[in-house]
């Protein structure tokens, strides 16, 4: 193809469209931030006014009047929990059908199948079978019940496993069988050659699913807001719980929602060099 | 058919220079290989002649008329390339004929174009057949069929044999040759093979480094190198190449080299004289004989004897530096011996030593 | 020493790799695998090294079967042909990896990873991961990694097919050096003609998972079992003529089919002939046949077709008939493309092949 110079004019009209695009993507954002700074007086008034005097009360009124940090400590405990047991589980199960085709390939498909119910068609029986289980004694101790980390830990799990798995396969595929045989032919046994060469390989591609996964489970309101009433609530109920009878708290709720999005930034921002590289690299790709 | 002129031709990508400013002329009827390692700029260089590049700098004619900004499909050039992309739901027939109907061809023309290069290329008995079952070269064929079809006035291939197997190489090797004898089609060859571009060319261009070392037909390139990179690019085995000093000894100049000292033939007293105390020297594998036959003999310890049935090739080591000579089948010298090593005084080459220093670079790519 | 007996492999239920190979590769030889792609030779490698299990057949080390062995149980050390460097390890790291496996000490594997380094001209990158390297040092890398090790079998999958052709002369010599050094057992596949003749003790040749000959270069440069073989040893490969016998008493004239005479044979010589009028052909190597001068009794006239120079020498292609025949001539030569010319053949260099298999080589004739 041949390239042509640009004009200025295009140029102009290039960044242009850009600039609105950007602006389209960030300013709920930006207004959720702004929004959490200004006095109640400030937050509703038409037209919506830009200069204010910062305050910190939104923010002393959601941590301590609401106590949104056991949100954030039950959020944590739950989010990471569940993604490890996701990024395990699916990272053997992708590997077994990667390389053995386990199943030729339908129960790939029937695993995957399951992704396609909307949640709220599982909301029912799982409320059903936490609510038994939460009376058995075993349920008691694991805290698999209503309102116990146990359930949503299960629930996430069960949710992002199919995903995770079909991400995972395919960067398991990328990675060239010969890799596998030159380590036992130098003597490694089948789990260390796991170890040693397929996992590290295979390491932006779990990044990557553990980055999706937990921010699945950070931002999921269904599960947590039917499984979960005050003990084990996330902090999407956690907020919800701001729009009382007396009225919605627009300054706490914008503060409480920017503590909330922080870790995920700042986690994300930590992981990008490697999401990346692993979003090139492997699944979505293929 | 056209004649084809480039001056001053400059390709830059970004900031990076792939062409540095070359100028060559290539006749009508004409078969010109472009030869060099990857990253020389022989594929940058046909990429502009084809229009599927612009030109940075300078200009490219063909037929005396400038083209720099003659869009491809309006060159009249056709271009064949290492995977031939053939379509697989339509049969050959439809496949060559696919350029002319996409030029909107009335049918009765494209019919005739179409049998009668089939005829040439050989393909007539596999017009109705799907692409699927064709062996790599009659795909091969069918992708220069496809590209010979519209009689192009310049025809560019670039690398089209390498991924073929020895034999199928040789035959389409010989096919194309012949194809462009008999119709003296105008044709540009990329290739880094150098017998590819010695056994098929009638003019070799090499280049390397963005810049045309040389260009000239197929035996000078070989027997008179200009440089240490053309000497050593070109010839199977490769070049013998090793650093010495030379000295004015009385009214001869002589060679030293790993303690050991040559006295060098009159004819190239020019060539030291002008290179003054520190040379690169060179010798073809051909050149060199076991045994002690003339003024120019070396002491080496051989390490390697490979039998070729039709030829020996072997390896001898004079101090750091390892020679390779081709011999007769029935010299098999043992790994160890210490053994004269005799250079042919009619062709050893002496080059400057800072020539030599890209070589090992290239060698390390 | 190993056994591969009637060795059968299908991918799938259609695609055949190997038919019913029978092979030995004999203790410390340099076994050369030599076929087109596609012929079956990484899938032998396979066997051996236990990575793909025969779908029929057997594998014997010393008499011994050892199918049920699993890799990493069978002391091999294999080079592969896409190279399989960990991109997360450094090529230091890469060349160590095998003799960390085994549990050497640190300062030994260090020296080690030096020598190989040296040899193979890859010193100064120990320290670069594998993404940063170009294709013919990887491949080095790849080589290295295989032959760092003491093991029982080396196997070496087109090691040296992705250098340039002056590392892969500089290398391929190394290579055979180090192999007599070691004393090795090494089994190495390839697609050049030139590598298995220089480097192979014996060669087995390869077409589409069927072994077609095995034997020392010289067996099959000079008594090729069929055409096959005859055309694929050998640089440039051989040509054929065909010919039609004719019975003379004690001997045979074999004569084109425009009636030129190519080589006349005693009958008793030609056991292997069957007398029906299946195709036959006489086969010359380029450097065995050469144009004719003055006096020479047996030529065959034709027109040269094309010529190609190869630097120390320009190959003429002859037609003859509806045949080509590669002449090898120097390069200083004066010939030229439609020029009629006889060429002229020692008599000890007759190749003659019915249905494509070889019935005799090089018997002297009347």
């Amino acid at each position: 193809m041949l390239q042509r110079p640009t004009s200025f004019a295009t140029e102009v009209l290039r960044y242009g469209l850009i600039v609105l695009v950007l602006a389209f993507i960030v300013f709920p954002i930006l207004w959720m931030v702004v929004t959490s700074f200004k006095p109640p007086q400030d937050v509703m008034v038409s037209p919506p006014r830009f200069l204010f005097t910062p305050t910190l009360d939104n923010y002393v009124h959601a941590i301590w009047e609401k106590n949104f940090l056991f949100y954030i400590k039950n959020t944590l405990f739950i989010s990471v929990t569940s993604t490890v047991l996701v990024v395990v589980a699916g990272a053997l199960a992708a590997y077994s059908f990667a390389r053995y085709n386990v199943g030729d390939g339908h129960i790939l498909f029937f695993i995957l199948s399951t992704k396609m119910f909307p949640a709220i068609a599982v909301i029912l029986p799982y409320f059903l079978i936490f609510r038994d289980t939460g009376k058995t004694a075993v349920g008691r101790f694991l805290g698999v019940g209503l309102d116990q980390p146990g359930a949503l830990i299960i629930s996430y799990t069960m949710f992002n496993l199919p995903f995770a798995i079909w991400l995972l396969v395919s960067f398991f595929q990328d990675i060239p069988r010969e890799l596998e045989h030159s380590a036992r032919l130098d003597g490694l046994s089948r789990m260390k050659v796991l170890r040693k060469v397929v996992f590290p390989l295979a390491a932006p591609g779990i990044a990557v699913t553990g980055v999706f996964t937990l921010i699945f489970c950070w931002n999921e309101f269904l599960f947590a807001y039917i499984l979960t009433r005050k003990t084990a609530s996330t902090i999407t109920v956690g907020v919800e719980s701001f729009f009382t009878l007396q009225g919605i708290l627009w300054g706490p709720v914008a503060a409480a929602a920017t503590i909330s999005v922080l870790p995920m930034m700042a986690f994300v921002l930590l992981m990008q060099r490697y999401m990346v590289r692993g979003l090139t690299f492997g699944a979505v790709r293929g | 058919m056209a004649s084809i002129k480039a001056t001053g031709l400059v390709k830059r990508y970004g900031t990076v220079k792939a062409v540095h400013g070359i100028d060559f002329e290539i006749a009508d009827g004409e078969f010109v290989a472009i030869l060099g390692p990857s990253g020389c700029g022989k594929s940058s260089t046909m990429r502009m002649i084809a229009g599927l590049e612009t030109v940075s700098e300078g200009t490219i004619e063909i037929d005396g008329k400038v083209v720099n900004d003659v869009r491809a499909r309006d060159r009249n050039v056709a271009m064949s390339f290492e995977s031939y992309a053939l379509y697989p739901t339509i049969s050959i027939y439809e496949n060559i004929a696919f350029p002319l109907r996409s030029a909107g061809m009335n049918a009765d023309e494209i019919d005739r174009r179409v049998r009668d290069i089939a005829e040439k290329m050989e393909l007539v008995p596999l017009l109705g057949l799907k692409p699927q079952g064709l062996s790599s070269g009659q795909a091969q064929r069918v992708g220069l069929a496809r590209a010979l079809v519209r009689k192009p006035s310049v025809f560019l291939l670039d690398e089209p044999i390498s991924h073929l197997d020895t034999r199928q190489r040789y035959r389409m090797r010989r096919f194309i040759k012949q194809l462009h004898q008999q119709y003296h089609y105008t044709m540009i060859y990329v290739t880094h093979d150098q017998e590819e571009a010695l056994a098929l060319a009638d003019r070799v261009m090499v280049m390397s480094n963005g810049l045309i070392q040389q260009m000239a037909p197929p035996d000078e390139i070989y027997a008179r190198p200009v440089n240490a990179f053309v000497a050593g690019f070109v010839g199977e085995p490769p070049i013998n190449f090793f650093d010495c000093r030379l000295a004015r000894d009385g009214g001869r100049w002589t060679l030293a080299f790993e303690g050991q000292t040559l006295t060098l033939p009159e004819r190239l007293s020019d060539k030291a004289a002008q290179l003054g105390s520190e040379a690169l020297a060179a010798v073809r594998p051909h050149f060199l004989s076991i045994g002690a036959n003339g003024p120019l003999v070396l002491e080496g310890k051989v390490f390697v004897t490979e039998e070729l049935q039709d030829q020996n090739l072997v390896m001898v080591d004079v101090g750091k530096v390892r020679f390779t000579l081709v011999a007769h089948p029935s010299v098999r010298p043992r790994r160890g011996e210490v053994v004269p090593l005799t250079i042919d005084a009619d062709h050893l080459l002496l080059f400057p030593q800072d020539n030599s220093r890209r070589i090992d670079d290239d060698l390390a790519a | 020493m190993y056994e591969l007996k009637a060795v059968h492999k299908r991918y799938g239920l259609a695609k055949v790799a190997l038919r019913k190979i029978d092979l030995t590769v004999r203790d410390k030889e340099f076994l050369v695998i030599y076929g087109p792609a596609g012929a079956g030779k990484s899938t032998i490698l396979n066997i051996l090294a236990g990575i793909t299990r025969p779908t029929t057949g057997d594998v014997l080390r010393d008499g011994v079967s050892i199918l049920h062995l699993p890799p990493e149980r069978r002391d091999a050390a294999m080079a592969f042909e896409n190279y399989a460097l960990y991109s997360h390890l450094s090529v230091g790291e890469n060349l160590a990896f095998p003799l960390h496996a085994r549990g050497m000490a640190r300062a030994e594997i260090d020296q080690r990873v030096k020598r190989i380094a040296e040899i193979l001209g890859i010193g100064h990158l120990l320290d670069r991961r594998p993404g940063f390297l170009s294709g013919g040092q990887r491949q080095r890398v790849a080589l290295g990694r295989a032959i760092i090790r003491p093991a029982d079998i080396y196997l070496l999958d087109e090691p040296v097919g992705h250098l340039d052709a002056k590392l892969r002369h500089k290398i391929r010599a190394e290579l055979k050096a180090l192999a007599d050094d070691l004393n090795a057992t090494v089994v190495f596949t390839t697609t050049s003609s030139r590598e298995a003749l220089a480097l192979g003790d014996r060669v087995a040749v390869l077409n589409q998972g069927r072994l077609e000959q095995i034997g020392t270069p010289a067996d099959l440069y000079h008594r090729p079992a069929n055409a096959f073989v005859a055309s694929f040893v050998g640089d440039p490969p051989m040509s054929f003529i065909t010919v039609e016998p004719r019975r003379e008493a004690d001997r045979v004239a074999f004569v084109t089919p425009d009636g030129m005479p190519v080589a006349t044979l005693r009958a008793d010589a030609l056991d292997g002939l069957r007398p029906a009028d299946a195709s036959i052909q006489v086969g010359f190597r380029s450097n065995e046949v050469r144009l004719a001068q003055q006096g020479d009794s047996a030529a065959l006239r034709g027109r040269v077709d094309v010529i190609e120079h190869l630097g120390h020498s320009k190959i003429a292609l002859v037609g003859i008939g509806r045949d080509q025949v590669s002449v090898s001539v120097p390069a200083h030569t004066s010939i030229h493309v439609g020029e009629e010319v006889a060429i002229a053949f020692p008599r000890d260099a007759v190749h003659l092949f019915q249905d494509a298999r070889a019935v005799v080589h090089a018997v002297p004739s009347v």
